[in-house]
């Protein structure tokens, strides 16, 4: 009897173990996925994975690693890395000519501004056609552009700043009014965040007003060369050409596009070398200068002066021991601007010329620029009054906090350079590492901000306005109160925005040298380095030209795969 | 009190650790650093767009009532919007979930299937030279960093010997060509249900080297512990007896001393597959595997809480639900154990 008990016991017990792993499957993972049902299996011998995997044998597929996934494909919402996805589905009104910042036509053919630059008006492409069949008009035009300013996404923010509305005037011709002489409205319309051009049927799939955004998120209807063939969440996302294209498929293209999300870059590089991609976008620098030597790659990088890239470190000018001019001066000085560019960075950067790059309009290209003159330092520490004893070095000891991006490779490079040299002079650092967002966080107030803070930018149209505007208000005093502001100067606030909206070019420019002069004489931040951006493509990839307004992002359409003769 | 009665309180207890865990993990997340609204907004949102999107988000309320809405929500279901993915975090949580459960679940079988007999050898030849080398084996798994370990399996087996894929969970080209019907979400299993033959050799050349990786470890242990409670067992006096008897040692060994040994492995064969259930941060990052430590980190990274709670919450019912199917497990095989 005690037997039988203890049997039926036991069955109970699979049972309930069975059932419990069932539940584990069928509630967890149990649910059958939204893909295609399964079509019949190829009849004639498919070619065996060996083959397929390998990109090099695929002429027809770019294949590129990135480190993330896009957070969506809203054209009108995109600010971010997803711009690799939504650059070759949308096109804007206007573009940048290859690696230039020179505007030419792409969905607008020619275009009229008026002189006080208030009026823009765009005579449009005919024959253009959605990649849904809905024709390309003035109407989509003012739907897209009325949408992203709706929509209060992206790059809406600048939009809204400067355009009031925008009127269809005929069914190919359409106006931008704005509110104020905007003289840099024409190179917005080409931004990568700027070109929001994207066809009036998605209202279709609006749900509680959201304006489609939702939708939008994995399906996208655009003009340009290629469409969303299938996204697999945390694998890859696939893009296929749009057959009715509007230049055509004449000449040497890739039909499909693969952007697997290969979030360790180390791990790109081995599928670059094992020929299972074609580039990537995360390469770190140490691997890029070993790929260097390879002979199976080649590498574009941006010629001197072609970046709009920079690094620095941001210095505190309202706490701590750094409201000292002469001390922000004695880093300026220390820091082995030469050294950390030809050793830690391998050559991949050129040394700042002040806080705007070079390639960007309105640079003064006679600015002063520091360079490391560990003596000049030292006066500087004397001059501060932290040297009384006259030994060079920071009496008693001195403790800054320096707060950077964790894991960002250039940042940690920098890092490593500016402890060295803070040491020369008794300054020891006190590194934060944190997320973006937490290291965006403690910059707002004084309470959590720290001594020094790595960081880089990039404009999101090539004109000083949103080059040293936004990086000022960025990092320095946009968003905060008075007592928060991380550095503060009543003129240069005065010129940015005087200048912003000055229909006169020349005075407009004259403006921007006159603010960059106050960044360097104020020195509230050591200007380190321009990156000379650098993308690694295995050697039978052609046709890829960087354009400093698209960095990590690629020109796919005009790539071809072909193996060297 | 019977079995039926204890797995019953056992559930019940898990309402109050679910509780539990998403109390804590709901405030620690709130005061982990960053803003959620600041990254929702934008990089150069304004300050009254930040606070609109915290509106729109209820996080101007607060903690206490943000936590009772989340309570709600949750037990209908909803675990809310990944404020990052823009999706919702149990279709998030569902397509992750399930790739970390097929390389977690695969690794686990190696686990069992090459750590439980090295451990049982290892017992039987006692300080021969075949237990020092498992030793040594054994010895090095616990030791050896996961990361390091990767890498070197990726440059040996894809780079240089090259018959194994990097990272990834298939090769996209054979799933292009072979469609896979999903059953149940993972692709071994599904791909062996449906005979699709090309879908499965792809994805088990791409889950043998991460299962590699994290198996080794738990290998390790499970080894490791096989062997001390073998020895244990060995040494009792009813093996003694068995023995004088004139019991087959085959029979002995495998069969009495065996069942006997393995309730304590059993115990960390569970604790170490509830753990990592729970997605291998590095594991998934160098192999490009779509997991939930992917997943995981990604929400961390960004404050996305809602995820981090979703992860946190189904780590915790995960944990507790293996762990209780391995108390059932004791049952099945020492039927004097009684709850």
């Amino acid at each position: 009897m005690g037997k039988r008990k203890m049997k039926t016991k036991k069955i109970f017990a699979i049972l309930l173990v069975a059932s419990l792993s069932f539940i584990m499957f069928s509630g967890c993972i149990g649910e059958k996925e939204e893909t295609p049902t399964p079509t019949a299996q190829p009849t004639t011998a498919a070619p065996t994975e060996k083959n397929l995997t390998v990109a090099q044998k695929d002429l027809d597929t770019l294949y590129i690693a990135t480190i993330q996934e896009p957070t969506t494909l809203d054209p009108a919402a995109v600010y971010d890395g997803s711009d690799r996805a939504t650059t070759q589905i949308y096109e804007g009104l206007t573009q940048f000519k290859g690696s230039t910042i020179e505007v030419i036509p792409c969905l607008a053919t020619s275009w009229d501004i008026s002189p006080d630059y208030k009026e823009y008006t765009f005579y449009l492409r005919k024959g253009v056609t959605f990649s849904d069949g809905t024709p390309f008009n003035a109407d989509a035009v003012k739907f897209s552009y009325d949408r992203m300013m709706k929509l209060k996404k992206g790059l809406a923010w600048a939009f809204n700043l400067v355009l009031e509305r925008v009127e269809v005037i005929d069914e190919y011709t359409v106006k931008f009014f704005l509110k104020d002489s905007y003289p840099a409205f024409l190179s917005m319309t080409a931004s990568r965040y700027g070109a929001p051009i994207l066809s009036p049927s998605v209202m279709k799939h609006e749900v509680n007003g959201d304006l489609a955004h939702g939708w939008l998120y994995d399906h996208a209807i655009g003009t340009g060369p290629y469409m969303l063939k299938e996204w697999k969440f945390g694998e890859e996302y696939v893009l296929v050409k749009n057959p009715n294209y509007w230049r055509g498929w004449e000449g040497k293209h890739v039909n499909k596009i693969v952007f697997k999300i290969v979030p360790e870059p180390s791990t790109q590089k081995l599928l670059l070398e094992k020929e299972e991609i074609d580039t990537a976008t995360h390469i770190s620098i140490d691997d890029l200068a070993e790929l260097a030597k390879n002979p199976e790659f080649k590498l574009v990088s941006s010629k001197p002066g072609e970046s709009m890239f920079n690094f620095f470190v941001l210095m505190n000018t309202r706490k701590g021991p750094l409201q000292n001019k002469k001390l922000r001066e004695a880093l300026s000085y220390a820091f082995p601007y030469e050294d950390c560019i030809k050793y830690s960075f391998k050559g991949f950067a050129t040394q700042a010329l002040g806080p705007l790059t070079p390639s960007t309009p309105c640079h003064k290209s006679d600015i002063f620029q520091y360079h490391r003159d560990i003596e000049k330092a030292k006066e500087c520490l004397r001059e501060a009054g932290v040297d009384q004893d006259g030994d060079g070095k920071v009496d008693g000891g001195m403790t800054l906090s320096i707060a950077y991006m964790s894991g960002q490779d250039w940042a940690m490079k920098i890092l490593d350079v500016l402890t060295a040299a803070c040491q020369e002079l008794g300054i020891s650092l006190q590194p934060k590492p944190l997320t973006w967002s937490a290291m965006m966080d403690n910059l707002v107030s004084q309470e959590t901000a720290p001594d020094l803070n790595i960081a880089d930018w990039w404009p999101d149209y090539p004109d000083p306005d949103s080059f040293l505007t936004g990086m000022c208000e960025y990092y320095f005093w946009g968003g905060r109160e008075e007592k928060d502001y991380f550095y503060y100067n009543k003129d240069l606030v005065q010129i940015l925005s005087k200048a912003a909206f000055l229909p006169d070019l020349d005075e407009r420019c004259s403006l921007y040298k006159e603010a960059q002069e106050i960044l360097v004489e104020d020195c509230p931040a050591i200007w380190v380095l321009d990156l000379k951006f650098t993308t690694p493509l295995r050697k039978e990839v052609h046709g890829f030209v960087f354009n400093p307004m698209k960095t990590m992002t690629y020109n796919c359409y005009d790539m071809w795969k072909e193996p060297e003769a | 009190m019977g079995l039926k009665t204890y797995i019953g309180k056992r559930i019940m207890l898990l309402f109050f650790v679910l509780v539990g865990i998403s109390l804590i993990s709901f405030f620690i997340s709130h005061v982990i650093p960053g803003d959620p609204a600041r990254l929702m907004a934008g990089t150069f949102a304004r300050p009254e767009q930040i606070e609109q999107v915290r509106e729109e988000l209820g996080l101007d309320k607060p903690l206490y009532e943000q936590y009772y809405i989340y309570i709600k929500n949750l037990l209908h279901g909803d675990l809310g919007m990944s404020l990052h993915t823009r999706r919702s975090v149990a279709y998030d949580l569902k397509k992750y979930f399930a790739a970390t459960f097929e390389l977690t679940t695969f690794s686990m079988l190696i686990t069992i299937l090459v750590g439980v007999p090295i451990g049982i050898l290892s017992a039987l030849h006692k300080n021969t030279f075949y237990d020092h080398i498992f030793r040594l084996f054994s010895l090095s798994g616990v030791g050896m960093p996961q990361f390091w370990l990767a890498m070197i399996l990726q440059l040996i087996f894809c780079v240089k010997i090259g018959i194994l894929p990097i990272q990834g969970r298939i090769a996209s080209t054979v799933i292009e060509q072979y469609p896979l019907h999903h059953i149940t979400g993972l692709y071994l299993l599904d791909s062996l249900l449906t005979a699709n033959w090309p879908v499965f050799k792809s994805s088990l050349s791409h889950i043998l080297l991460p299962s590699l990786t994290l198996a080794y470890v738990s290998l390790a242990m499970v080894a490791r512990m096989m062997r001390s409670n073998m020895l244990e067992v060995l040494n009792q006096e009813y093996i003694l007896t068995e023995k004088i008897y004139g019991i087959p040692e085959k029979k002995i060994n495998y069969v009495y001393a065996l069942k006997n040994a393995f309730i304590p492995t059993l115990t960390i064969i569970g604790l170490s597959y509830g753990y990592q259930l729970a997605g291998s941060v590095l594991i998934e990052n160098i192999f490009s595997w779509p997991g939930l430590g992917r997943y995981a980190v990604v929400a961390i990274i960004n404050a996305d809480y809602p995820a981090i709670m979703g992860v946190v919450i189904l780590s915790g019912f995960l944990y507790v639900i293996v762990n209780l199917i391995i108390d059932i497990l004791y049952c099945v095989l020492d039927p004097r154990i009684k709850y």
